[in-house]
């Protein structure tokens, strides 16, 4: 296999895991105007419980259904207990918020659990498998196929069924969503849910990957950023497209220049966003009002 | 001509005190965050399948006392002072959700239909099942224009989606903010005419807030002006010209 | 609203001219710093080294604290770069303080203009991004100076060592020295902030943080305000940071990261945005959590389980408050410590007039 394969293959894999990431973030986004900067946290907390999870030998589907399962109720809860009392305060407050919500699980966390990298042994296979003449590994499969699941579940939902459409309501046009009798705070409240969720998926496939610290963990959360903005903070295919050319890039540099360099050149195509198309590919919103 | 206050009790049809009033608004108030009163001390009363027009400058307040009656969110920070009872029940300071479940419907002025939604999706959301091919509340154009993104209609056709909207929905009270803004007359004349039909059809009653008064004049049963928002005059619409109205806006254009 | 009336009458207002200095308005302007001076002192009297330590952390954690709080509570404008900004500080006053023609406080000078020159690059992109924008760009900022701190540290392990301020030949060093050193520089600091926050700059950042539309509206040069809250705030920042090279006997790129700018947040909301006060209360807290924590795990020395626990994630523990906090703070009493406080002195007084004989009617609580 050559190098550049390699490149293409980490690009998948890596750019599956900021998809997932971003996907909740947009999600969340959409629905509630919160900027999160939390989803580090429940990427930490999601890739605790599908250890624990394993540990009790309940194999690799079913860990990440339950971990998943436990992190959407998590949020909804968190939700529900916090964020929705300063439901349309000032997005600067809020985000600042989701700051300190994002640290404290993580510390909590590691209160439980140790600060040590999360390692999970034995739950999938090592040897590469051959897909479209390129060299995958079962963990980089996974990732691609969750991701692309959750893609497919989300956008049928958002377009076909009712929920999705009030939520695309609330998305839209906040306020006349609330005229029209739709009820804001549990739609918000599935926001957070589904953004947990997702999270800890992309928090399982990365411990899948590599034995990361919690710390390391969290801050993957801060450099899916780039990826979020590239995309477009409020279009869900952005969050997809945004995540595959920021792992791109990444990874070119990493083949060229060395790793050191990752996350200096994600931020750096953070910035070039910034400066020449801030909405990014996809994104329509003014995102002025933080 | 009656004073400021004295209010409509009458049944239009025949003539006697019948039904009580569907809507009774005493002393309502609504203060914002940084002390203005967007509506200070108004008695407002709707008798049961009547439809009020609420008229007055740019500023006068009538939006806020739409907004008022309906609900402000928490995070809005809004004070709203005052009775306002809907069939009897005291729903003031309530939330927009749960004046929406008692029957009180708004068609805001501004942000009045989902501009990222398609027409179809528009009226779904709000309940409706409207088969392909037929008019939408007698609105053909709807009907042509299904598929397009909200966003992509005019000002009329938009107009029409959010009275649709308000149609699937069954309001027992349906507030109308600003329904003529922006319209061509022709346009007006459609809209309101056809508002008269349907409130006289199901029986519903309506407030329209109005800068047009013309237009007003011609489809409500009462009339109150707001001005500073306090109430300066009721009336009863067939008992008072648009020229009677401007002298009530302290000489101003209409 | 104590918005600016028109730009001359502020500007005659902030010379002075035409209000005499009368002993309250002296007052006023002296006497918080006066009293932080006189408290500090009090605290400090009799404290050993190693309370000197703590002390000496949450007087530097008390520039920062101050830095942020008028960018972010005063003049209402978003950042996550405070770890940058005192990491520039830092490596810029080490490698000054070393250099012969610099004697103390020219390292502090330096770090400060550095800190601002950076502050006015991220003022500049302010005026062009607003909210969400601007926090990542300042993100942004926070990757890349970890990343050359990291990169101009190299392998040396003991990053760049600052040698022990000096002034008049006095030598500020660690411990009883260095604290009052700090007392003197946050008093000065104080009467700085205080004398601008009472004046036009106070009423142009105020009227900024409420609404940036009716500011302009009103006359307030929101660019100009922009920048200088900007600029100052990052060099009061960096300035902190050098004086934390100065204290922690260096300058390496390892403490300057996004969980320095999260407490850095935590002193200024938990303490309560808006008010210097607020900005120490943080700082205290910030700075004496983890010793506190530390205490808590000795008085269980008998048991030696909880006891290593205790010494294991007493940081971490610390971290997890410091987060809690300022979840909680943000989401049930937005005015922080600060408002807290205010508010049981309120209800205090209230208590006292409630309990003392009332003769005449119009009394008010």
């Amino acid at each position: 296999m050559s190098e550049f394969e390699n490149v293409i293959t980490n690009t998948l894999s890596i750019g599956a895991i900021y998809a997932l990431i971003g996907v909740g973030f947009v999600v969340m986004y959409r629905a509630t105007r919160v900027v999160s900067f939390a989803q580090g946290g429940f990427m930490v907390v999601g890739a605790f419980l599908f250890r624990a999870m394993v540990e009790l030998g309940l194999g690799l589907y079913l860990s990440t259904v339950v971990a998943a399962a436990l992190l959407f109720v998590g949020g909804a809860v968190v939700f529900r207990i916090t964020f929705a009392r300063i439901l349309g305060e000032e997005p600067f407050v809020v985000a600042i918020a989701t700051i300190g919500l994002g640290t404290f699980i993580v510390a909590v966390s590691e209160l439980i659990w140790g600060p040590n990298p999360i390692v999970v042994r034995g739950v999938i296979g090592t040897k590469p498998v051959s897909v479209l003449g390129l060299s995958l590994t079962p963990v980089s499969l996974y990732a691609i196929a969750m991701t692309a699941i959750i893609f497919a579940v989300l956008i049928v939902g958002l377009r076909r069924t009712s929920v999705g459409l009030k939520m695309r309501a609330v998305a839209d046009v906040p306020s006349l969503a609330a005229l029209k009798g739709v009820d804001v705070s549990g739609i918000s409240m599935l926001a957070w849910a589904i953004a947990a969720g997702t999270a800890a998926i992309a928090g399982v496939a990365y411990i899948l990957s590599t034995q990361a610290h919690p710390s390391g963990i969290n801050s993957l959360g801060l450099l899916a950023f780039p990826a979020i903005l590239l995309g477009g903070f409020d279009s869900i295919v952005g969050a997809l497209v945004g995540a595959l050319l920021v792992a791109f890039v990444q990874n070119l540099a990493i083949f060229y220049v060395g790793s050191q360099y990752q996350d200096v050149i994600a931020y750096a195509v953070l910035l070039l966003v910034l400066f020449v198309r801030p909405q990014g590919l996809f994104g329509q919103a003014d995102l002025e009002r933080l | 001509m009656s004073e400021a206050g004295a209010g409509p009790t009458l049944d239009r049809a025949t003539g006697e005190k019948t039904r009580p009033p569907l809507l009774e608004v005493r002393d309502l108030s609504v203060i914002y965050p940084n002390g203005a009163r967007g509506v200070n001390g108004v008695d407002l009363v709707v008798p049961d399948g009547a439809i009020v027009g609420i008229l007055g400058r740019n500023g006068a307040g009538k939006s806020s006392l739409l907004r008022g009656l309906v609900g402000f969110l928490r995070s809005e920070h809004v004070t709203v002072t005052g009775s306002v009872r809907f069939r009897g029940e005291e729903i003031a300071g309530g939330a927009p959700r749960a004046t929406y479940r008692r029957g009180l419907l708004l068609v805001p002025e501004r942000e009045k239909v989902f501009p990222s939604l398609t027409v179809e999706d528009n009226l779904r959301l709000c309940g409706g099942v409207h088969p392909e091919g037929e008019p939408i509340y007698e609105f053909d154009a709807l009907d042509r224009r299904r598929t397009s993104r909200a966003a992509l209609l005019s000002g009329g056709e938009r107009q029409m989606l959010a009275l649709a909207m308000a149609w699937d929905q069954n309001p027992e009270l349906l507030l109308v903010d600003e329904l003529s803004l922006g319209l061509a007359p022709v346009a007006i004349k459609t809209l309101m005419e056809h508002l008269r039909r349907r409130t006289d059809e199901t029986g519903t009653s309506a407030i329209l807030v109005e800068q047009d008064a013309n237009a007003a004049l011609k489809v409500c049963d009462y009339i109150y002006v707001l001005n500073h928002g306090e109430v300066t005059m009721t009336a009863e619409a067939s008992a008072v010209s648009p020229a009677d109205i401007q002298q009530k806006y302290l000489g101003g254009g209409l | 609203m104590n918005l600016p009336a028109s730009p001359a009458v502020s500007r005659r207002a902030a010379r002075g001219r035409g209000r005499p200095w009368t002993p309250r308005r002296l007052w006023s302007l002296l006497g918080g710093p006066a009293l932080f001076v006189v408290v500090a002192l009090f605290v400090i009297y009799g404290q050993s080294g190693y309370g000197l330590y703590q002390a000496s952390i949450v007087l530097v954690y008390c520039v920062v604290a101050l830095g942020q709080e008028w960018l972010t509570g005063r003049a209402g404008q978003i950042s996550l770069g405070a770890a940058a900004f005192m990491a520039i500080g830092a490596f810029v006053g080490a490698r000054t303080a070393q250099q012969s023609w610099a004697p103390f406080p020219l390292p502090l000078l330096a770090a400060a203009l550095a800190g601002g020159l950076v502050g006015i690059v991220i003022g500049l992109s302010s005026l062009r991004f607003r909210g969400l924008y601007l926090a990542l760009s300042t993100l942004a900022l926070q990757f890349f100076v970890q990343f050359a701190a990291l990169e101009y540290q190299g392998g040396n392990q003991g990053g760049v060592v600052p040698p022990i301020p000096k002034l008049f030949g006095y030598e500020f060093s660690e411990g009883r020295p260095f604290v009052i050193l700090m007392v003197v520089i946050v008093g000065l600091l104080l009467l700085l902030l205080r004398g601008m926050y009472s004046r036009a700059p106070g009423r142009a950042w105020a009227a900024l943080r409420q609404s940036e539309v009716a500011s302009a509206v009103s006359g307030v040069d929101v660019m100009r305000w922009k920048l200088a809250a900007f600029a100052g705030s990052s060099a009061v920042i960096a300035v902190g940071g050098c004086l934390f090279a100065y204290l922690t006997g260096s300058a390496t790129y390892q403490p300057y990261t996004i969980y320095l700018t999260v407490s850095v947040l935590v002193m200024v909301f938990v303490g309560g945005t808006g008010s210097m006060v607020g900005a120490l209360l943080g700082a205290v807290l910030v700075g004496l959590l983890p010793y506190w924590i530390q205490d808590i795990g000795n008085e269980f020395a008998d048991n030696p389980s909880v006891y290593a626990w205790f010494s294991v994630h007493g940081a971490t523990l610390a971290i997890a408050v410091y987060g809690l906090a300022l979840l909680l703070v943000l989401v049930f009493e937005r005015e922080g410590l600060y408002g807290l406080l205010r508010r049981l002195w309120l209800l205090l007084l209230r208590g006292i007039a409630f309990a003392r004989p009332q003769r005449s009617e119009g009394d008010a609580a």
